[in-house]
């Protein structure tokens, strides 16, 4: 059980985060156009996953306008923007803002699953039941290279780090 | 058996215990929009109009919430709940852009036992997880006057049925 803040107020984090050198748990999740996918639907790229509570949030929504602009410089790469929000609401928003480079996942038909498993399910607080901020980048074999959970939920990842690790 | 939906004539499953007229609204808790938890309790002595639906980024769900909005407008002690699996940020920036003022919107977030426990969960298909489309209306002690399950989830409620009942 790990703890991050929101607004400076704790806020209690389920399951275990990954470290670097572990290896990815399978999910299933929703694309757009509601399939379920799994990391094998991205076999053999390496992955940016962008884990955030809602695309509907100013702080969620800069860092998939973000890593969408920054994807294309890393080469054999694909960025997975994951929150518990509806598809119809993730495309909504990729379209209006036309972003190309991200593929958005939902994890509606079971948010605490792949929440506990990838150790960012928020248990307490006014976001309980929804996935932390965090970002998970992994090589072409799920191994995981990099991990943050952000401290503070208000605040941005760190773009750079994660996007170090791919160059 | 299970009760059924359909999304463009593929059918889907709907958990089967939608409950009958006369029978009271079972206990929920569910997310408003500042994300607080909110019962059944909160609306105690109001009469209810319950609208279950699958997402509000989708054409059908939004324009039933406008239309209920306007028909609730002249419908004395009555709570107009929007009930869906949508986040409460995803339902203030509808709201944001829309000029509505009677109903209210609870969220799914923190988990799906309501919609189980109201007969509305879809089971099956690519939708599973989230509420069919239904309208529920019940009186001011909570007994069920009115149960429309859609059976076709791109056509809209029987609104006029369902207001029909409040005013019988």
């Amino acid at each position: 059980m790990a703890s991050v803040t929101l607004k400076g107020n704790p806020v209690a984090v389920g399951g275990k985060f990954l470290a670097t050198g572990d290896t990815a748990p399978a999910f299933q999740l929703a694309d757009a156009k509601r399939n379920l996918v799994g990391l094998d639907a991205y076999a053999g790229k390496r992955k940016i996953l962008n884990i955030f509570p809602s695309i509907d949030t100013p702080t969620c929504a800069t860092s998939v306008r973000t890593f969408n602009k920054e994807a294309s410089s890393a080469s054999n790469s694909v960025v997975l923007c994951i929150s518990a929000d509806l598809p119809f609401a993730q495309s909504r928003f990729c379209g209006a803002e036309g972003l190309e480079n991200v593929v958005t996942l939902s994890t509606f038909r079971d948010t605490a699953k792949f929440a506990t498993d990838y150790g960012v399910f928020i248990t307490d607080s006014s976001l309980a039941g929804l996935t932390a901020r965090a970002v998970v980048v992994l090589d072409e074999n799920n191994k995981v290279l990099h991990s943050e959970l952000v401290g503070e939920i208000a605040d941005e990842p760190n773009y750079a780090a994660a996007l170090a690790v791919l160059k | 058996m299970p009760n059924a939906t359909a999304l463009l004539d593929d059918p889907i499953l709907v958990e089967d215990n939608l409950p009958g007229l006369g029978q009271a609204l079972p206990y929920f808790q569910l997310v408003n929009q500042a994300l607080e938890d909110v019962s059944i309790e909160a609306f105690s002595g109001q009469r209810k109009i319950l609208h279950f639906f699958p997402g509000i980024d989708t054409a059908t769900s939004a324009n039933s919430v406008r239309i209920l909005d306007k028909l609730a407008a002249s419908l004395p002690n009555t709570a107009l709940l929007h009930i869906s699996a949508d986040l409460p940020f995803t339902m203030a920036r509808f709201y944001a852009t829309e000029n509505l003022t009677n109903g209210i919107h609870l969220s799914t977030m923190r988990g799906r036992d309501m919609l189980k426990n109201y007969g509305v969960l879809m089971m099956t298909s690519k939708l599973a997880g989230l509420p069919a489309r239904v309208l529920m209306v019940a009186d001011e002690n909570d007994r069920v006057l009115h149960v429309e399950l859609v059976k076709e989830l791109t056509n809209e409620p029987d609104y006029e049925a369902a207001i029909e009942a409040l005013q019988g």
